[in-house]
């Protein structure tokens, strides 16, 4: 299928970032050569694309590197124009920006707050947390996607919230998805999952689980 | 008003609403600003940033638009046919977004660690953003500014820092840009304060200075609560 030229990307298994880089890929069709990292050991090639974050994910079109999952869903946009992700207007593109802002600057804290506090703390980021998801609801209402009809953007950002938040439940043990509370959140989180795109490319779950218990552990013990 | 009615709701303290105003007027684009009172926001502001209730805000056409980097881009794209602020090429493009993501992320987080904290963590604070501005330096390479010739998206994203970074040295007494570790940014400094349109919009020093000492002092004070 589509291909314009080589296309490799950097991942690990477990990370929402690099799965939404995936979907975007998956979306366009765009065949591509997927290298699994092992982040305790990072291979000389990460290091050298991507030498300021060291991190994953990292897309490599023809040999020159692009790091941020955000920047790369762009990019990807704008080489390979068919099955658009983000609108063709201007101001509906910044609805869209806008919600992916707002999945990096305010979702992934607030999470991330709940998953390495305990006590008194912990409670008030379940609170911070439920606040986030209020807003979400709010702006889904009377839509199937942030995207609209399709997923678009805002959906691939924020669509690490439909599987790692659950995971997060589990490993942290709180819950803050509560579908009478937040029914638009709520359905959301099902229909994005049932995108053929997306439910194809998921980590396992048990795995996952197991991985951020893992992960959660050695936080909170340092 | 232009032809095509723009609003600009903001406040002088803002270096977020700065940006924007950078790029409209860059752009050349009539707008009318609206000074919010961030103490007592108005109506309008609540209604068109009901998530932050935070300025600034563009307004076009009757359309609100939140978020400092989306606004700017939207200016890019909606008015595209004079000074281009983002390259045109997506594999550029994509290398300016991740470097103001950087200033965004490393420096400006960095810039408010350095602010809020104190003895040994201040200190850590202060190196880990002269390494920041280290490998920022890295993407100045020969330019005079980060969009070469003349200013674009990314000197608008670090636009803050030469005024911003030389009051929170001297509000907290210990320097972040020494010219010899950080020759170009330094340059950079120099080169962005001078230009007429930084010259033009720059809010009076003494009430920012005020603002960020008011900053600091909150922060020691919840510390000690």
């Amino acid at each position: 299928m589509a291909s314009g030229g080589e296309v490799k990307l950097f991942g690990m298994w477990a990370s929402p970032a690099v799965r939404r880089v995936e979907w975007a890929l998956k979306i366009k069709g765009i065949e591509y050569e997927y290298i699994e990292e092992d982040l305790s050991n990072k291979s000389t090639s990460l290091l050298e694309y991507n030498p300021i974050n060291k991190q994953v994910p990292v897309l490599l079109h023809k040999g020159k590197p692009i790091v941020e999952s955000l920047v790369m869903i762009e990019y990807i946009d704008e080489v390979w124009n068919h099955n658009p992700i983000l609108p063709e207007d201007p101001y509906e593109r910044t609805k869209a920006r806008f919600w992916a802002t707002y999945s990096e600057g305010k979702c992934r804290d607030a999470v991330g707050k709940v998953y390495f506090t305990e006590g008194e703390e912990k409670e008030n980021a379940i609170k911070y947390l439920e606040d986030i998801v209020r807003v979400l609801d709010e702006e889904l209402k009377g839509k199937r996607f942030f995207g609209g009809e399709n997923i678009g953007f805002s959906d691939l950002v924020l669509g690490w919230m439909a599987f790692w938040l659950p995971v997060a439940e589990e490993v942290a043990s709180f819950e803050v998805l509560d579908s009478e509370k937040f029914p638009w959140f709520a359905s959301w989180t099902d229909n994005f999952l049932q995108v053929p795109v997306i439910k194809e490319n998921l980590p396992p779950r048990d795995k996952t689980v197991e991985f951020f218990q893992n992960y959660r552990q050695q936080r909170l013990a340092a | 008003m232009g032809e095509e009615g723009v609003k600009l709701y903001g406040n002088i303290l803002s270096p977020f609403v700065l940006r924007v105003e950078w790029a409209l007027q860059l752009k050349g684009i009539k707008y009318e600003y609206v000074n919010e009172d961030l103490s007592n926001k108005s109506p309008q502001l609540l209604q068109y940033n009901p998530v932050h209730k935070m300025v600034p805000v563009l307004v076009h056409n009757g359309r609100p638009i939140a978020e400092s980097a989306v606004i700017v881009e939207y200016i890019d794209e909606a008015w595209s046919d004079f000074y281009p602020l983002l390259p045109s090429n997506p594999y550029q493009k994509a290398t300016t977004r991740f470097w103001a993501k950087f200033v965004e992320e490393k420096c400006l987080h960095g810039s408010f660690d350095v602010l809020s904290r104190v003895g040994e963590e201040q200190l850590q604070a202060v190196k880990e953003m002269q390494e920041s501005l280290k490998t920022l330096e890295g993407h100045l390479e020969e330019n005079k500014f980060f969009g070469g010739e003349t200013i674009g998206f990314v000197d608008i994203i670090a636009g803050w820092m030469p005024s911003w970074l030389g009051m929170i040295e001297e509000i907290i007494g210990i320097k972040i840009i020494n010219e010899e570790d950080l020759p170009l940014i330094s340059a950079w400094i120099k080169d962005f304060l001078d230009h007429n349109l930084v010259k033009e919009t720059m809010p009076p020093q003494e009430k920012v200075m005020a603002h960020m000492r008011a900053i600091r002092e909150n922060v020691l004070s919840a510390m000690s609560a």
